[in-house]
């Protein structure tokens, strides 16, 4: 179960990463990374047998941008 | 009957003649290269606008699916981009190395390399953004 803080800090890390307008931006490569090792974590946390790994994180990435626009309608378009 | 005044004459016109020529074709390459240089610039920018407004429009999109084919899609067309202007650097060295030291053009092999080095940037996170959604 992700927890509402875990989903605002992996929303954070996504919108730092695949919002950014600038392609060469340290910050954003930087939290690409730091998104790719949180869904790892999470995906070894979560112990999911019938959810492969790819389909888990494009599953966050939907709750992530829900999660945007929710909260952040400037971020999530 | 022509004296050697005349044949002097004659050949001195026909050098500065030759002289003329490639001083023209001389000016039209240079007039080339920077028509090329203003390209390479036009280049540069064209790339990064294309990448801010995939940002903009994969912002607006849920489907993870699309976002991972819009980055795939500019990715390779980056690849391409770079492709070209590799080739294009190959095909004109012998040129940029006997013009390279005059200071209209000496900058262009740095300016195509600038580029090069550009592009490889835009294509890796392209991918990295294909490789985040995919």
């Amino acid at each position: 179960m992700i927890s509402p803080e875990e989903l605002a800090v992996l929303a954070d890390l996504y919108a730092r990463s695949a919002h950014n307008l600038d392609p060469f931006s340290p910050d954003a490569r930087q939290a690409n990374v730091e998104f790719l090792r949180k869904v790892d974590e999470l995906y070894e946390r979560e112990d999911l047998q019938s959810v492969s790994k790819s389909d888990f994180k494009v599953g966050l990435i939907r709750r992530c941008k829900a999660f945007l626009r929710r909260n952040d309608p400037r971020l999530g378009l | 009957m022509a004296t050697l005044a005349d044949l002097k004459e004659v050949a001195g016109h026909s050098e500065l003649k030759a002289d003329a020529q490639l001083d023209q074709l001389s000016s039209e390459l240079r007039q080339r290269l920077a028509s090329y240089q203003d390209r390479l610039l036009d280049v540069e920018g064209e790339m990064i606008a294309l990448f801010k407004l995939a940002v903009l429009e994969t912002r607006k999109i849920d489907d993870v699916e699309a976002i991972a084919g819009v980055w795939k899609a500019l990715a390779e067309l980056y690849n391409r981009r770079l492709a070209r202007v590799e080739e294009v650097f190959r095909r004109h060295q012998q040129d940029l190395e006997e013009l390279g030291t005059d200071e209209s053009t000496a900058s262009i092999p740095a300016q195509l390399n600038h580029l090069t080095q550009k592009l490889k940037g835009l294509r890796d996170r392209a991918t990295e953004l294909y490789d985040l959604h995919a």
